[in-house]
């Protein structure tokens, strides 16, 4: 039995957020790669983020790191925020041409309804900074990772992605793929 | 070149806890397990063999840490009978909805010993990234996980699926 199917590819550009809809109950886990890069004039310092069946309730939950170049910036534990975080930094308008920021989302056990939405989060790359960066390095390597959950046990059927801010994603792909 | 992951068994602990045996998992190049579970004691790792193995075999660096404090990193340490320290604290009965996602992907080299990345969290509570050696060059005939130090049971609203995969 193949492990992975695609369920549905978008290509998005000039928009802050993307939503998978009618998601299909016939898996057992989902996995969302995305490849973005945004508009930001200057250095993109937001963070993609992530709302699941259109809930901005204060129910998410969120384990991370992430780290640029040799710093660690962050290492926190959020609870009861109105989304969670996937990744963060990526190309901005002067780089965006040619440069892509990967994450890997891992959903488990979408459609169970006796446990919580869960999920693992990694984003890891290397691009090449705008001009005038706080954070030096030309190119740069980022990481992230972060472990997640919506306080929800009603079955998953939407995930909306978007930027933080007002920037909108450029030239990005969005793969859901169904599993197992 | 082309690969696919097959999925090879799924196992659902539902009613009294056990430790979770796979026995027939074909010969795949490389293995992936993903489960998400949660532990009586809220307090210990979700741990793995392979074969059973209980002697001294298994090496574990992991960076991890725990309710947004600092990231700490642990060098390589030789384990006996914990087998792959693969996963985090997990929930506890008092938060028996909850799950602690774990990934864990190991290759399975007959000729060599079989290097293994894990990662786990819960959203509450800790994240672990582990690199792993399993210094064995045996084929695998059996991949066994449960929670934590000694080998326990893995406890209800556990689901563990095992794939395997060939590089084409």
């Amino acid at each position: 039995m193949p492990l992975v199917s695609l369920i549905e590819k978008k290509s998005v550009s000039g928009v802050n957020s993307v939503t998978f809809s009618s998601i299909p109950a016939t898996y057992r886990d989902l996995r969302v790669i995305i490849y973005y890069a945004t508009n930001t004039v200057g250095n993109f310092n937001g963070t993609v983020r992530c709302q699941f069946n259109g809930s901005t309730s204060n129910i998410y939950n969120n384990e991370l790191w992430n780290a640029e170049n040799a710093n660690l910036l962050t290492q926190a534990s959020i609870i009861g925020s109105n989304n969670f975080m996937l990744g963060s930094g990526g190309p901005s308008a002067s780089n965006n041409s040619s440069n892509r920021n990967p994450i890997d989302f891992y959903i488990s056990e979408y459609r169970n309804t006796t446990l919580r939405r869960n999920g693992l989060s990694n984003n890891w790359g290397g691009g090449v900074l705008d001009s005038g960066s706080a954070s030096s390095g030309n190119p740069y390597n980022y990481a992230y990772t972060g472990a997640l959950e919506q306080e929800s046990q009603t079955a998953l059927s939407s995930i909306t992605l978007f930027l933080s801010g007002t920037d909108n994603f450029i030239g990005t792909t969005m793969h859901l793929y169904g599993i197992g | 070149v082309t690969a696919q992951w097959d999925l090879i068994t799924r196992t659902e602990v539902t009613g009294s806890a056990s430790v979770v045996t796979f026995s027939s998992i074909g010969s795949y190049q490389a293995y992936r397990v993903i489960a998400t579970t949660l532990d009586s004691s809220g307090s210990d790792y979700l741990a793995m063999r392979l074969n059973g193995n209980t002697s001294n075999m298994y090496s574990v660096g992991y960076f991890a840490n725990s309710t947004g404090g600092a990231v700490v990193a642990n060098g390589f340490t030789t384990y006996n009978s914990v087998g792959i320290n693969a996963g985090t604290n997990a929930p506890g009965t008092a938060n028996s909805n909850a799950l602690n996602v774990i990934d864990i992907g190991f290759a399975n080299s007959t000729t060599l010993a079989k290097p293994a990345i894990a990662l786990g969290g819960w959203a509450r509570n800790m994240l672990r990234a582990s690199g792993v050696i399993y210094n064995s060059s045996s084929a695998t005939t059996s991949i066994s996980l449960a929670v934590g130090l000694p080998f326990s049971t893995l406890t209800v609203n556990t689901v563990v699926t095992l794939y395997g995969r060939n590089i084409a």
